[in-house]
């Protein structure tokens, strides 16, 4: 069957549509932070100390049979207390002014897995006092607490990533 | 209006009218449907109903997705997968091959942006023009679950080129992504510097990016399964002025990539290609956090895809009477022969022939769900096997005999219409009984849900009766309701038409008239000027 032809005016209708693929393909863009703001980003993963310990005599009985256990056993360093972990406090302040202070539970149904943190926070380019504070939590207070305090030149549209070293247990800046 | 063996009647200056049709939709899609018969009229005049794109939408998006195939394979052959060398990879393609590989990277952006604005209007068109509901329900819930796998495609296209829009991009997607909780460590880990990014992650997105077109293709046929014939390809003037509008868009502005991704680097402005990323932007501006825009999306996206149950059937009371009314399809399985002229006839295949055992006779089988009771099969079948209702092909010529017995006491017809109910549903168009025209009572008719069920016997049994002349009053070219009018139509009377499957037309005075519901005055005057032939024709 012979196929009408196409007009002049049916050319540009048809092609106007490419019209807002020429603009909207690129255009325009968006603005998704100022031009003066630098991000602070808290990131790390740590292991939290267990809920409960060993007690004495469970630490004592446990080096005594080490030598009866086959050999990957004797390297397993815990077979008493629980397996649930305590949850991490974390706190950050900024210029004084806290911007978090929260609990973070650890990973896993029985929270027995590593406590996962990942905080952004977006201001003002500049220098700038930062306080970051981890600490296993109990209610007593006896938990192990680290804590970064510094005054930080943090560039314009800048990501500054502050992350901690399970190693030397302390916080570190990325880069 | 168009028309088939006479020049148009002459146009008129009566106001245009788009009511007609509209009492058959539900009320709340009424005012987009005027306009979409407004925008199909106005494109009608531009390309002629041969060449309105609007009738080829679904064939269109098939042709930018085979550009994308094609233009995406040769991207494929030059890509680096991996952090480091993506980004140079894409540079090479884009400025050392700018004359074949950055066209080519151009045109694969590009079409896939005119994709998004066809499958839009497509959708604008099938929601308005009430074609999703009852036995259009696969093809609706498919073409939803096309969707997301459609932006998911474009969105990993713009993540693998791993500029500061893919960086963006995969920091707000992490963010939303670990809003799912899925993992325990937070997805934007894995964006936290530049050391932190491995190579398998570019490995995963590229080969989902090759894996998806498959999926879409699986869904793609689902959303094609209950349509008989689909269009696949367009008219070839369309497809080669749409090809050649994407060349020349990607000569004229190359896509090209932004700078390299820095993770120690705040994406302040980004470059966003607003078909693909907009949501992106959404939900930064109406400062909704992953959580609440899954949540708000996910509604959004579930009342989109059950739109053919939220969407209620119009009230019978306001749906005017036509003469055959719209029913439910039985088989008189003692009188089907198992020939296949229901199956061949049926645009949804609702009608299956099935083996009966009897090694002489196949069985035909209506799947009541798929069925659009649009009555094709009714007067396809040639041993009225097949009744709609209580209508059956022997209620049909019995009807039409009445219409010319004179037992109205009127003048005596000379001439018979066939109007489609969805073309021209005002009351007003027939007298009360709905026997004849209001405006022209020297002409029978009938009203029947579609002009695809006006067979060979049909008009030969209007002429038996005393008809002149036949006029079939349809709806405009390819804006069939059920899709097939036309064809059907064409197999009747075309020349071309399969002499082994339809009975033989002995040079009828026929008129077949594919009106738009803005064209109530120009059918009125031709509809008058054929009577008024047939009279003098009639006339000593």
């Amino acid at each position: 069957m012979k196929q009408p032809k196409l007009n002049p005016l049916g050319i540009a209708a048809l092609v106007a549509p490419l019209l807002l693929v020429y603009y909207f393909s690129t255009s325009p863009a968006y603005r998704f932070h100022e031009p003066g703001d630098t991000q602070l980003v808290v990131s790390f993963k740590t292991l939290t100390a267990n809920l409960t310990l060993c007690g004495e005599e469970e630490q004592k009985q446990f080096e005594e049979t080490a030598s009866h256990r086959r050999s990957h056993m004797q390297r397993k360093s815990r077979v008493c207390g629980s397996r649930e972990r305590v949850p991490l406090r974390l706190d950050v302040w900024l210029d004084g002014q806290q911007l978090t202070g929260e609990l973070i539970q650890p990973s896993g149904l029985q929270a027995d897995g590593v406590t996962f943190v990942f905080r952004r926070y977006t201001f003002a380019h500049g220098a700038h006092a930062v306080k970051v504070a981890a600490e296993d939590y109990r209610p007593d207070g006896s938990g192990q607490k680290t804590v970064f305090s510094q005054t930080l030149e943090l560039a314009a549209a800048r990501v500054t990533v502050i992350d901690y070293d399970p190693e030397r247990k302390s916080f570190f800046i990325h880069g | 209006m168009e028309q088939t063996q006479r020049p148009a009647a002459p146009p008129s200056k009566a106001p245009p009218r788009a009511k007609q049709g509209a009492k058959l939709i539900p009320w709340i899609l009424r005012p987009g449907n005027r306009l979409l018969v407004l925008m199909q009229e106005t494109l009608n005049r531009i390309y002629t109903p041969a060449l309105n794109p609007l009738y080829f939408l679904g064939s269109i998006t098939f042709l930018l997705f085979w550009i994308l195939l094609g233009t995406g394979t040769y991207l494929y052959l030059f890509y680096e997968m991996n952090p480091v060398k993506a980004y140079e990879s894409v540079r090479y393609l884009t400025e050392d091959q700018r004359y074949y590989g950055g066209i080519i990277r151009s045109l694969h952006r590009y079409a896939s942006d005119a994709m998004v604005i066809v499958i839009a209007i497509h959708i604008g068109q099938v929601f308005f023009s009430d074609r999703f509901r009852r036995y259009r329900w696969v093809a609706w819930v498919s073409g939803a679950a096309i969707l997301p796998v459609i932006w998911f495609e474009g969105v990993s296209g713009y993540f693998l080129v791993w500029d500061q829009t893919a960086q963006m991009i995969a920091i707000k997607s992490a963010e939303l992504l670990n809003a799912l909780h899925i993992n325990a460590d937070p997805v934007e880990r894995n964006f936290l510097t530049n050391d932190s990014i491995n190579s398998l992650l570019f490995f995963v997105m590229n080969y989902l990016h090759l894996a998806l077109p498959c999926l879409m293709l699986i869904l793609v046929w689902v959303h094609c399964m209950r349509i008989s014939m689909p269009m696949v390809n367009p008219p070839w003037p369309l497809g080669i002025t749409i090809t050649a509008g994407l060349v020349a868009l990607a000569l004229v502005k190359p896509a090209l990539s932004g700078p390299p991704a820095d993770l120690s680097q705040l994406i302040v402005d980004a470059p966003i290609d607003w078909f693909f990323l907009a949501i992106f932007p959404l939900t930064h501006e109406l400062d909704l956090s992953p959580g609440a825009a899954w949540i708000w999306g996910g509604a959004a996206y579930l009342l989109f895809a059950l739109m053919p149950w939220v969407i209620r059937e119009p009230k019978k009371n306001s749906k005017p009477l036509t003469t055959v009314p719209s029913n439910a399809i039985t088989v008189n399985q003692d009188l089907c022969k198992g020939c296949l002229m229901c199956q061949l006839a049926c645009p949804f295949e609702a009608i299956q022939v099935f083996d009966s055992g009897d090694p002489e006779r196949a069985r035909a089988i209506v799947t009541p769900n798929r069925c659009a009771e649009c009555g094709f099969c009714v007067t396809a079948c040639e041993f009225g096997a097949i009744s709609m209702g209580e209508w059956t092909k022997s209620s049909f010529q019995n009807h039409i005999t009445g219409l010319f017995g004179g037992a109205n006491g009127g003048p005596v017809p000379t001439t018979m219409a066939f109007v489609c109910e969805r073309a021209m549903d005002q009351s007003d168009f027939y007298t009360p009984d709905r026997r004849r025209l209001a405006f022209n009572p020297g002409v029978a008719t009938m009203a029947v849900p579609c002009i695809g069920m006006v067979s060979p016997p049909l008009v030969e049994y209007a002429e038996r009766a005393g008809a002149k002349g036949v006029v079939v009053v349809g709806c405009r070219a390819l804006d069939c309701h059920y899709r097939e009018a036309r064809r059907r139509l064409n197999l009747h009377t075309s020349k071309d038409r399969a002499l082994f499957l339809v009975e033989k037309m002995e040079n009828p005075n026929l008129l077949v008239l594919h009106v738009s519901p803005l064209d109530l005055d120009e059918l009125k005057d031709g509809i008058n000027e054929f009577h008024d032939r047939m009279k003098q024709e009639v006339a000593p």
